[in-house]
């Protein structure tokens, strides 16, 4: 769900913020990432920052609307809640 | 869903949403520079004529470079966000069309009519709310610098300083602490929600 929702309030990012963000290893980060990659929610993107390389990811039409749902559903159960009241 | 990780999730969306924002300590180099400035308009500025503004633009592009550099170290060490085109526009138009001008209107406002009230104080105090509020809310320390900003007004009556100019020597140097301050508590924020890497360790989960 943090790389989801990260991915969710930009564009892109980059290996290392999702690393520090979730605080994985890089081979446990990159099996979530293959996972959500294959579930085709998230894209993944190689390019080359001078000689370095960088792994960016972002989320796919799918992803975004599947997270855009997730957080509607959410912010419906805290307002449901919100209005529950205790039968006496 | 517990409701404390709901709340992380939160603050995750927002720290993404205004990554460069929370990279506080590119606010020091700033933050030293207006205390620079606040320095220059007081009476205890020991330099005068040409070498005075050379000293004082070279704080001022020192601040910048300084802030370029700890950009490049955020990053190096906790990674790069691209934002999302346009989702800021509003924000953007409404910083520079009605903010910016409000904060020098207010000066021109002290320096010339002289009020009272210090009004350069609460409009930059209602300016760090307006700030705090738009890039993500989460670090309460900008509420309090707004309080304090808003208080400096008072401080004529109570025979502080003079109404008009002498005020804002001592409120950039408030300013200027508020930026380094600031900073590094937005720092600290942010190393709490990007935890350093553990090789080979997983310290969380997804």
């Amino acid at each position: 769900m943090s790389i989801l929702t990260a991915l969710s309030a930009c564009r892109s990012a980059d290996f290392l913020y999702l690393q520090r963000l979730t605080g994985l290893s890089k081979g446990n980060l990159s099996s979530h990432l293959a996972k959500l990659e294959e579930g085709g929610l998230v894209r993944v993107e190689k390019e080359f920052v001078g000689k370095i390389p960088v792994t960016r990811l972002a989320l796919t039409r799918l992803g975004r609307a599947g997270i855009e749902r997730h957080w509607q559903r959410l912010e419906a159960l805290r307002r449901d809640a919100l209005g529950w009241h205790p039968e006496v | 869903m517990q409701a404390g990780s709901t709340a992380r999730l939160e603050r995750i969306r927002s720290m993404t949403d205004n990554y460069f924002f929370w990279q506080g300590l590119r606010l020091v180099p700033m933050g030293a520079a207006l205390m620079v400035v606040a320095w220059r308009w007081s009476a205890w500025w020991p330099l005068t004529g040409p070498t005075s503004d050379v000293v004082t633009y070279a704080a001022l592009a020192l601040a910048v470079w300084g802030s370029v550099v700890v950009g490049r170290y955020y990053r190096r060490s906790f990674g790069d966000v691209r934002a999302m085109p346009g989702a800021h526009a509003r924000r953007n138009a409404l910083k520079w069309l009605i903010v910016y001008p409000l904060l020098v209107a207010s000066m021109v406002v002290d320096g010339l009519l002289k009020p009272p009230l210090f009004v350069t104080g609460p409009v930059w105090g209602a300016g760090t709310l307006a700030y705090w509020w738009s890039t993500g809310r989460g670090r309460p320390h900008y509420v309090v610098a707004s309080g304090i900003l808003g208080a400096f007004g008072l401080l004529p009556l109570f025979g502080v300083f003079a109404p008009g100019t002498a005020g804002l020597a001592p409120f950039f140097a408030v300013l200027g602490a508020i930026y380094m301050v600031g900073g590094v508590l937005d720092h600290l924020e942010l190393r709490r929600l990007l935890r350093p890497v553990v090789p080979g360790g997983d310290t969380s989960t997804v």
